[in-house]
Parts: C-alpha cells; structure tokens; sequence
C-alpha cells in the first residue's frame, strides 16, 4: 500500500482533487464551530465563564500538534525503513504546520491561563513544558534539515530526530494524569468516553476534524511544492550534464 | 452582530484574533510558495524545450 502511495506522479494527481475538498469541508466545519463556539454555546461558569471558548481553538490546535508530530514520526519510519521519498517529502511538509499549530496552542493556553490560573506562564507544568519541548522539537527538525548538505543526510538526520521525539507525544497526554499540573484533565479523549456536555462536545469535535482538514490540504499543498521544486531541480541537472 | 462577553472578552478575543494572523499566515505563505514551485518548473520545463529545439 506504501508503496502505491509513494510514487510522485500517483500522489500529484490524487492531490489535486483531493486538497481543495480538504480546503473546503475544513472551512465548512471550522466556521460552524466558531459559530457555534462564538454565538450559540451558553458560557460555562464551571469553567470560568465566557473565556472557555477559547476551547474551540486551543483544543483543536493542541490536537492538532500531537497528531501532526506523530504524522511526522510515521512518516520519517516509513522513510527510514522503506526509503520512500514521497513519506520524507510529507515528512518535511508536516514540520513548519506543525510548528504553526503548536505555537497556536501554547499562546491559546497562555492567554486562557491568566485569567483563570492567574498566570500566563508556568514553568515546573509539565503539561505546557512537553508541548513546548515539541515546539523546539519541530524547530529543531526544520533546523536539523536544513544543516545537512545532501537531501539523504537531511532526511535521515531528521527521520532519527522525528522518531525519538515521538516519546514526548504520549508524555505530553498523560502529563495531567502522572504529574501536578494546572492544567485540568482530559475531558474528551478518556477511557469512560468523554466527560463533557454535548452542547460543547459536538463543535468542538466539527472544529477539531475542520482544522485536520485544513492542515491535511496544507500538507498536501507544500508536498505539491516540494515535488514540483525536485523536479525543477532534475531537469536543471541534466541541462547542465548536457543529456 | 458581535457577540457579548464578560469580563474576559479581551482574552477571547485576542486568542481568536492571533488565531487567524496564524493560521492564515499559514495559508498564505504554503500557496505562495506552491505557486512560486509551480512557475519555477514550468519556467525549466520551458527552457528545456527551448534547448531541445536549438
């Protein structure tokens, strides 16, 4: 099945319809959310009144953060075990998005925090010190790439880093649960299914998919770019080579 | 219509508005790339051709 998704020409033409229904539906179900985040949701005094919709963002884009980190773990395996390059192209695409989604959840968290922890910042909270360890990660990825002078140094410098920094990912999900943390527990993802009302659940859950879906074509889109950018490249090769 | 929110409205808004400086930034700079990409190659596949009927 990699292998049938790893060939260039198969990706390009499955892209350019599948990226723009991506776009679309994203849109759809993140306005909806908003709409219903904004506008309609009764604010919950529990939760501190009206700065809980927040939520409708920060909880999607810290979602978003582990599932793109691990996207890009998968897809560095994939690379390393198989070589496929189409694996490393979406590997490297993966990484400036989810760097953008991350830093969102952590300045998201940060202006919900201070008025209902007091505090914009807590550095001993091992919750918000593992998402922004995952922020360096991705940083550091990018960085590592582009440090290296061949594209096969950099994709594997960056495989390796990609797949060890998948620890933090289940680091950063438990770490309400195994440490002291301001942040409250999990209220959707949990093993007796989720503990929220589904006044809230729902557009949270149509946010949560809108922003995959946002995020699915952006990837798609940069992949498009980088293959586009290798072939560039191979053609100028062999006019230089004279072939 | 705006909405009404407590005390708090700043923080919300604020969040939402980084929020679409962020995600848009986003977009904006992945299409603007994608397209720099896209005349890039056509551009060497042109002078290729170019080439070829020299």
């Amino acid at each position: 099945m990699f292998s049938w998704f790893a060939n260039p020409h198969r990706f390009l033409t499955l892209s350019s319809w599948l990226a723009p229904i991506c776009y679309a539906l994203g849109a759809l179900l993140i306005a909806w959310g908003l709409w219903q985040g904004l506008w309609i949701v009764p604010k919950d005094e529990y939760q501190g009144g009206d700065i809980m919709r927040v939520m409708f963002l920060h909880v999607p884009a810290a979602w978003l953060a582990m599932a793109s980190y691990m996207g890009m773990a998968v897809m560095s395996f994939i690379w390393f075990i198989w070589r496929h390059e189409v694996a490393d192209i979406a590997a490297k695409a993966i990484a400036p998005l989810g760097a953008t989604w991350t830093a969102l959840c952590l300045v998201t968290g940060s202006i919900w925090g201070k008025p209902t922890w007091g505090t914009w910042w807590q550095w001993d909270d091992a919750r918000m010190m593992s998402v922004l360890f995952m922020f360096f990660l991705f940083l550091g990825y990018m960085a590592l790439r582009g440090a290296m002078d061949t594209r096969q140094k950099a994709a594997r410098a960056g495989a390796i880093l990609a797949m060890v920094g998948a620890i933090n990912v289940p680091l950063i999900k438990f770490s309400v649960d195994l440490f002291t943390s301001l942040h409250q527990d999990a209220s959707v993802i949990t093993v007796d299914g989720p503990k929220m009302a589904a006044v809230y659940l729902w557009p949270l859950l149509a946010s949560g998919l809108g922003h995959s879906l946002l995020f699915a074509g952006l990837v798609m889109t940069l992949m498009q770019a980088e293959i586009w950018q290798r072939r560039a490249a191979q053609i100028r090769a062999r006019l230089i080579a004279g072939d | 219509m705006i909405p009404e929110f407590d005390k708090n409205a700043a923080f919300i808004w604020a969040s939402y508005a980084l929020g679409a400086v962020m995600i848009g930034g986003a977009i904006l700079t992945v299409m603007i790339k994608a397209r720099l990409a896209q005349a890039e190659l056509a551009r060497t596949q042109a002078r290729t051709e170019e080439a070829r009927r020299k």
